[in-house]
C-alpha cells in the first residue's frame, strides 16, 4: 500500500512536472494548488444464501482533482478518474436531477463534515450532510414488492432496512399521501442543523438552495458525470461555499469534503437471513426482489438513456445505499477566507475604491490581507464601470478607482494613475466540438469577433428569410468558413443557432469595450471589412454597424459601448405567432439575441454554465394570458451542444476556470485568400508569457500621466505578434492631494503592496491570482513598478505631485540619457538670494538683462505643493498683548488713587 | 527714596493711555488714513484710466494699479496699490510684485490688511466657491469667481494653463475671535477668472518681492523713521514739562497738546508700519 501510495506520488509529480513545461512561459495556471490524488478499492459482492459472498465486480478507481486549497464560491475544479465502471443509459446534463438515473455514475457530491470514524457524530460526514439540488435524489420507493434494492443491501444497517425509513411522523399534509409499501428518506440536514425531511414533487420541507426548475439559475453542483468505455471519466466540479449555499455552509470554520462514489451497484443479500420475519422478502416477491436488486445494467456502457427502464441497483439514485456509499472516495477541501471575512472584522474605518471589474478577483484575494493585518488600513472594492469612475474621480466623488485607461486630456487635478497589474478581457466560451466534447483551441481573428459584435450573422431562420442586407450571410459562426477554418474539429451547426450567432457582450460604459474595439479596428483585414468589404466569402457587414464614412450615420470605433444599432423586425415571422411576445409587441430581433449584460460577472457565470443569454424565449405566466407574457433568456444549453460566447476579464476566466479564445496578432497571408488553414497567422492566448510580451509593447505617454498599449503595433511590430491583444494595464487613479490621511494612507499601502507582497502569484491571500501579471521587471514591467513605488510615496505625501512615465528615473538607464531638469518651475526662489529690497522699488525694466523669469508656464508635471504656513508672533499676540496690559494698568491706577491713600498716611506719621 | 503710590498710579495711568492709543490707534485713526489715501488714489487712478496710462506691468511702490470689488466680503471698488510691504498696504490692498497683474496669465496675488488700516480684507472668510470678485486694471474689467479657500497645509491649487488667469487675495486670519483680534494664520482666496486671461506685457522684468512683501511680512526700514518721531516725542515731551514751569499749566496744554499729538500720529503710523502687513 505504502509503495503504490509512492509511485502515485512520483507519477503525480511527474505529470505535473510535464504540464509546467509543455505550458508557454509559466501560463496562467493554478497547478500545485493542492492537487491530490487518491486510490480506492471497490467491489460489489452479493451475499448467497448460504452466507458465502460472491464478488460480481471489484475494480480499483483512481480519482484526481485539480484543486483542493484556497477554494472560492462558485469556482471549479477539474476532476477525473480511472478505472470505474462505464456508464449507461446516459443523459445529457450530468447536473441535472435525472441524471441519477444513469447507470453506474460516478457520482461527485459536496458533503459537509469529517470523513473520520473517531471524529464527533455531530462533525461526521454522512449522506444526509450532502448537498443534492432536488430532494428527488435522497428518497427511493417502492410500489412493487416493497423490497428496494436499498432493503436488501448487505451493508446496510437493520434499522435502515425496514419497510419505512426516514418518512416523516407526523407525516406532512402537503406531501403525496399516497404510501409505497417501502420506502427510505434520506435526509439532509443542514449547516444550522435544520433537519429537512425530503420529498418527491410537492413537499415544501426542502432547503431554500434546492434547485428550482428554470433553466437559467445555477444547475446543482451534484454531478452523476459519465464514465467512458477505458474506465476514464473527467469533469468539472463547481464548489459551492457559504455564499453559494448557505443550507450546506461551506467555508470558514465549517469543513467540507468532495465525496466520489463510483456507483457499482448494491451488494445484495435477498435472504435478508439476519433480519426479523417483517424486513424478510417471502414468496413470489422474494425472487423478484432479488431480480432487482442483483441487476447489472438495463444499458449496454455508453448508450444513451432511451426510457424510463434502468435498473435501480445500478443507478444513481442510490448513491446514498450503505453499499454505494462505503465506497466513496473522500477528499478534503480546504477554503479561501470568505468575503464576508473583512466585514466581520469591522470595515468601519475601510476604504472604498470604485471601478473596474477587471480587478474582482485582484482585491477579492488581497482584500483580506489587508482587513487581516492590523497594521494596514482595509479597503472595499465597488464594482463600476471605469468611465463613470474616472468622472467620479475627477468631480471628486469618489477617492480611489481602479481605472485602465486615463482621461482623454489627463487628469485635471493632480492625479497619479499607478499600474497595479497587467491583466485585460478574454474572449471566454462554451462550445463543444462534432463529437461532442468540450472544444478547448479556439482561435479568433478580429473579422470574426466584428461579425459576432455587429450581429452580421442572422442567428435565427426568419432573419435570414426576411432581412436581406444578412440573406446571404452564413446563419452563425458555426457555419462561417472562416471559423471552422481556424478551428478544424468544430461542429458545423448547432442546435441554439441564435447563441451562435453573436457574443455575450457589456450594455455598459467600460475601458474593455474601448480596448476590445481598438483591437479589432487596428487590424486590417476586419477594418477592411467593417468599412463594408466582403470577406472572401462574401460575408458583408451588418449595414446599420458599417465603419464606412461615406456612409451617413456610420459607427465610429472605438466606443467605450457597444451601441445595439440594428433595428430590423422580421414582420412575417411577428405576425405568424410562432412568439407569442414578438406578436403582441414587436420590437428589433438581433439586439434581443446579442442582449448585452451590464456586468462582467454576469457573462463569466453564463460562459460557466453555457447559457444563452438570448432573449427569444417567450414566457407565459400562468393566469394571465397573453398580457403576462415577457421574453426570456433562452438560458442554459446542453452539454455536449454548447455554443456560446463572451467578454469576461481574464481573472474572471482563470478563477471560473474558462475556456478562452487564442486571438489573431499578426497574418503574413495574403489578405484575400480564402484561408482554408492557420497557416501565416499567428494566434495568442492569453498566460503570463503573453501577457509580459504586451507589458514590453506599453509606450509612456505623459500627456496623461501612464502607459498606453499601442494596439496598432500588434499586426506590425515584430514583438506584437506575441504579445495578447487583449492585454490591459490594471491601474489605481488617486489624487495626490486632498485626501484625508485615512484614504490617502490606505491607497499608498494598497500601491506598495503592489509592488512588494502582491508580487507573489498564487491562490493564497495576499497572492495575485492567475490572470494577473504582476509588476516584475523580468516581464517588462519595470518601469511600472518604479512608478508605482513613487505614487505611492506621493499619494501619502499629499503634496499634489504628479508623475511622468517617461520621467528617466522610471525607465531602465539605457533607453534614455537623463534630460536637464527644466521641469521646475519657475518661483521667487529664483529671487530670493538677490532680493531687491522693499522700498527701493522694482528695477527699471531697461535695467535689468533678459536673464531671468522665463515665462510662467505651469507644467503639469510639476507639484504644486501645500500652502506653506507662516507663523507671526506680533500678529498674533500683539492686540491682546497690548488689551491685557492696558486694562491692567488701568485698574492698577485706579486700585492706587482709591486704595493707595489710607496706606499712605502710617508712612507720613512716621 | 521709593516713589510714592501717586506717581506709580500717575505711570499706570499712562501706559493704560498708551495701550489705548495703540489699540485705537490703527484701528480707528488708521483706518480714517486708509480711506483718505483710498481716496487720493481712486482719484488718481480714475485719470489714469480715462487716459489709458494705468500701469500694465510693474510700476513704482504704493502707485494704483487696479480695483478690486469683491461684493460678498464687502470690499467696493478698493484701490489695489503696487507693492505689499506695510507702508504700502496702510493705503489699501497691494498687488504682490513678484506676480502679474490681475486678468493676465498666470496667478496674480493681492494681499490686504484684515484688522487694522481699515481692514480692506476683514470679511474674506466669508467668500464662497462661485462669489464674483471684479477687478479693472489698465487691460480691463475682468470677473474672477471663488474657487475655494485655503490656510496652510491645504494643497496649492493647480497651475493655471496658457489661457488662464487666477486671482489670489491673502490676509490674515484665525480661528474664531482671532480672525478681527489676533490671527494666528494666513487665508488665501483662489479664483480663477471668467473668460480667457490678457497676455502679461512681455517686456520688462517683474517686480521681486522680498520676504518683508510676503504675507505676514514685516519689514524693518521704518524703524528708522520712528527713532526719529520717538526722538521727536521725547523733545516735545520734556520741552512741555519745561513749558508748564515757565507758562503754566493752561497755556501750555494748549500749546503743547497739537505738537505732541501730531508728533504723536507720526510716531504711530511709523510703529503701524512695522506691524505684519496683513495684520
Amino acid at each position: 500500500m505504502k509503495r503504490l501510495a509512492l509511485a502515485l506520488a512520483l507519477t503525480a509529480l511527474t505529470a505535473g512536472v510535464v504540464a509546467q513545461q509543455s505550458s508557454p512561459a509559466g501560463a496562467v495556471s493554478a497547478a500545485g494548488a493542492g492537487s491530490v490524488t487518491k486510490t480506492r478499492s471497490v467491489e460489489r459482492a452479493n451475499l448467497a444464501a448460504d452466507g458465502t459472498s460472491q464478488v460480481v465486480e471489484s475494480k480499483s478507481v483512481t480519482l484526481q482533482v485539480s484543486q483542493t486549497q484556497a477554494l472560492r464560491s462558485r469556482q471549479p475544479i477539474q476532476v477525473s478518474w480511472s478505472g470505474a465502471h462505464p456508464t449507461g443509459g446516459t443523459v445529457g446534463d450530468p447536473n441535472s436531477a435525472e441524471a441519477r438515473q444513469q447507470e453506474y455514475p460516478f457520482v461527485l457530491l459536496e458533503c459537509r463534515g469529517v470523513d473520520s470514524a473517531s471524529a464527533p457524530a455531530a462533525q461526521q460526514l454522512r449522506p444526509e450532510t450532502c448537498w443534492t439540488g432536488t430532494s428527488r435524489e435522497r428518497v427511493a420507493t417502492d410500489r412493487d414488492t416493497g423490497f428496494g434494492p436499498w432493503r436488501l443491501d448487505r451493508y446496510e444497517t437493520a434499522a435502515n432496512r425496514k419497510a419505512q425509513v426516514g418518512v416523516p411522523s407526523p407525516f406532512p399534509k402537503q406531501c403525496d399521501p399516497s404510501f409505497a409499501p417501502g420506502e427510505r428518506w434520506v435526509h439532509f440536514v443542514s449547516a444550522a442543523v435544520k433537519d429537512y425531511a425530503a420529498d418527491g414533487a410537492s413537499c415544501p420541507s426542502v432547503p431554500p438552495e434546492s434547485t428550482i426548475v428554470d433553466n437559467t439559475s445555477q444547475p446543482a453542483n451534484t454531478t452523476y458525470a459519465v464514465t467512458h468505455l477505458d474506465g476514464r471519466g473527467s469533469t468539472k466540479f463547481t464548489v459551492w461555499t457559504a455564499e453559494d449555499n448557505a443550507s450546506l455552509g461551506c467555508g470558514g470554520s465549517v469543513t467540507c469534503a468532495l465525496v466520489a462514489v463510483p456507483i457499482m451497484g448494491i451488494s445484495c443479500d435477498p435472504a435478508a437471513t439476519a433480519l426479523p420475519a417483517a424486513d424478510r422478502p417471502s414468496g413470489d416477491a422474494a425472487a423478484r426482489a432479488a431480480k432487482v436488486c442483483t441487476a447489472t445494467g438495463a444499458y449496454a456502457a455508453g448508450q444513451p438513456r432511451i426510457g424510463g427502464s434502468e435498473d435501480v441497483a445500478v443507478s444513481g439514485a442510490l448513491w446514498w445505499s450503505a453499499s454505494n456509499w462505503r465506497n466513496r472516495i473522500t477528499v478534503p477541501l480546504n477554503f479561501a477566507p470568505l468575503n464576508n471575512v473583512c466585514d466581520i472584522t469591522g470595515g468601519a474605518s475601510s476604504v472604498n475604491v470604485y471601478g473596474s471589474e477587471l480587478a474582482t478577483q485582484l482585491t477579492a484575494q488581497w482584500r483580506p490581507a489587508f482587513c487581516l493585518d492590523r497594521t494596514k488600513t482595509p479597503f472595499k472594492h465597488v464594482q463600476l464601470g471605469e468611465p463613470q469612475a474616472r468622472n467620479l474621480l475627477q468631480v471628486g466623488t469618489v477617492q480611489a478607482a481602479f481605472i485602465t485607461d486615463p482621461p482623454a486630456t489627463g487628469f485635471a487635478t493632480p492625479t497619479v494613475q499607478a499600474p497595479l497589474a497587467m491583466t485585460g478581457f478574454a474572449i471566454s466560451y462554451a462550445i463543444d466540438d462534432a463529437s461532442h466534447e468540450p472544444y478547448t483551441k479556439l482561435r479568433l481573428t478580429p473579422r470574426l469577433l466584428a461579425k459576432l459584435l455587429t450581429e452580421s450573422y442572422p442567428g435565427i431562420t426568419p432573419v435570414r428569410d426576411e432581412y436581406q442586407a444578412l440573406s446571404h450571410n452564413p446563419l452563425d459562426m458555426s457555419q462561417d468558413p472562416e471559423f471552422r477554418a481556424l478551428n478544424p474539429g468544430i461542429t458545423d451547426g448547432v442546435p441554439d443557432s441564435a447563441a451562435a450567432s453573436t457574443i455575450l457582450n457589456l450594455s455598459t460604459d467600460s475601458d474593455v469595450e474601448q480596448a476590445l474595439t481598438s483591437y479589432i479596428v487596428s487590424d486590417p483585414e476586419a477594418k477592411a471589412w467593417l468599412d463594408g468589404a466582403p470577406d472572401p466569402w462574401g460575408m458583408v457587414v451588418n449595414p446599420s454597424y458599417s465603419t464606412n464614412p461615406a456612409k451617413a450615420g456610420h459607427l465610429v470605433l472605438p466606443v467605450d459601448n457597444w451601441p445595439l444599432r440594428d433595428t430590423f423586425e422580421p414582420a412575417k415571422y411577428n405576425a405568424s405567432g410562432v412568439n407569442p411576445c414578438l406578436q403582441a409587441a414587436p420590437s428589433p430581433i438581433l439586439p434581443l439575441i446579442a442582449a448585452p449584460t451590464a456586468r462582467l460577472a454576469n457573462i463569466s457565470l453564463a460562459m460557466q454554465f453555457a447559457s444563452s443569454s438570448a432573449q427569444l424565449v417567450c414566457q407565459t405566466v400562468q393566469d394571465q394570458g397573453a398580457a403576462g407574457a415577457k421574453l426570456a433568456a433562452e438560458g442554459r444549453q446542453t452539454p455536449g451542444f454548447r455554443f456560446v460566447l463572451g467578454v469576461t476579464s481574464l481573472g474572471d476566466a482563470e478563477r471560473y476556470d474558462l475556456d478562452t479564445a487564442a486571438l489573431q496578432t499578426q497574418v503574413t497571408a495574403a489578405a484575400d485568400a480564402k484561408l482554408a488553414t492557420t497557416n501565416g497567422r499567428t494566434f495568442v492566448a492569453p498566460n503570463d508569457g503573453s501577457l509580459a510580451a504586451a507589458a514590453r509593447l506599453l509606450t509612456a505617454d505623459d500627456k496623461t500621466g501612464t502607459w498606453r498599449f499601442p494596439y496598432a503595433a500588434v499586426p506590425t511590430s515584430s514583438s506584437g505578434a506575441s504579445a495578447y491583444p487583449g492585454a490591459m494595464l490594471l491601474s489605481l487613479a488617486v489624487p495626490t492631494s486632498g485626501l484625508d490621511k485615512l484614504t490617502a494612507k490606505a491607497m499608498s499601502e494598497l500601491l506598495d503592496y503592489a509592488t512588494a507582497q502582491g508580487q507573489s502569484q498564487g491562490l493564497a491571500v495576499g497572492q495575485t491570482p492567475p490572470g494577473y501579471l504582476p509588476l516584475v521587471a523580468a516581464d517588462g514591467l519595470g518601469p511600472q513598478r518604479a512608478f508605482t513605488l513613487a505614487a505611492a510615496k506621493a499619494v501619502r505625501a499629499q503634496s499634489g505631485a504628479t508623475l511622468r512615465p517617461s520621467d528617466p528615473v522610471f525607465v531602465p538607464p539605457p533607453t534614455t540619457p537623463a534630460v536637464p531638469a527644466a521641469s521646475q518651475q519657475p518661483t521667487d526662489v529664483a529671487h530670493g538670494s538677490t532680493p531687491v529690497v522693499g522700498p527701493a522699488g522694482p528695477v527699471a525694466p531697461t535695467a535689468v538683462p533678459e536673464v531671468v523669469l522665463p515665462t510662467p508656464q505651469p507644467v503639469a508635471a510639476v507639484s504644486p505643493g501645500l500652502t506653506g504656513a507662516v507663523s507671526s508672533l506680533l500678529a498674533a499676540d500683539l492686540f491682546p498683548v497690548l488689551s491685557l496690559v492696558t486694562v491692567f494698568a488701568f485698574l492698577a491706577a485706579l486700585f492706587l488713587r482709591r486704595f493707595g491713600r489710607p496706606r499712605r498716611d502710617p508712612e507720613v506719621a512716621a | 527714596m521709593r516713589p510714592g503710590p501717586a506717581f506709580v498710579a500717575w505711570v499706570l495711568g499712562c501706559v493704560a493711555a498708551l495701550g489705548l492709543w495703540a489699540l485705537l490707534y490703527p484701528v480707528l485713526i488708521g483706518a480714517l488714513q486708509e480711506q483718505d489715501a483710498q481716496q487720493q488714489l481712486f482719484a488718481r487712478f480714475r485719470s489714469q484710466l480715462a487716459q489709458a496710462t494705468a500701469p500694465l506691468g510693474p510700476t513704482g511702490p504704493g502707485k494704483p494699479v487696479a480695483l478690486v470689488s469683491v461684493p460678498a466680503a464687502g470690499v467696493r471698488n478698493a484701490v489695489v496699490v503696487e507693492g505689499t510691504s506695510g507702508v504700502e498696504l496702510e493705503k489699501g490692498p497691494g498687488h504682490l510684485r513678484s506676480t502679474v497683474l490681475p486678468g493676465q496669465v498666470g496667478t496674480a496675488e493681492v494681499l490686504g490688511r484684515a484688522i487694522t488700516f481699515g481692514a480692506p480684507f476683514a470679511h474674506l472668510g466669508e467668500l464662497r466657491p462661485g462669489d464674483p470678485i471684479t477687478v479693472t486694471t489698465g487691460q480691463g474689467s475682468f470677473t474672477f469667481r471663488v474657487e475655494q479657500l485655503r490656510g496652510p497645509g491645504d494643497p496649492l491649487p493647480v497651475p493655471p494653463t496658457a489661457t488662464q488667469s487666477r486671482l489670489v487675495l491673502a490676509t490674515a486670519s484665525g480661528a474664531g475671535w482671532r480672525t478681527h483680534a489676533a490671527p494666528t494664520t494666513q487665508l488665501y482666496v483662489d479664483a480663477l477668472l471668467d473668460g480667457t486671461a490678457v497676455p502679461a506685457p512681455t517686456t520688462g522684468a517683474r517686480g521681486a518681492a522680498p520676504a518683508s512683501e510676503q504675507v505676514m511680512g514685516v519689514s524693518t526700514e521704518p524703524l528708522t523713521e520712528l527713532v526719529i518721531w520717538l526722538l521727536g516725542l521725547l523733545v516735545a515731551a520734556v520741552g512741555a514739562v519745561w513749558l508748564t514751569t515757565r507758562w503754566g499749566r493752561r497755556r501750555t496744554w494748549l500749546v503743547a497738546v497739537p505738537v505732541l499729538l501730531a508728533v504723536g500720529i507720526g510716531a504711530s503710523t511709523a510703529a503701524g508700519q512695522l506691524l505684519p502687513n496683513v495684520l
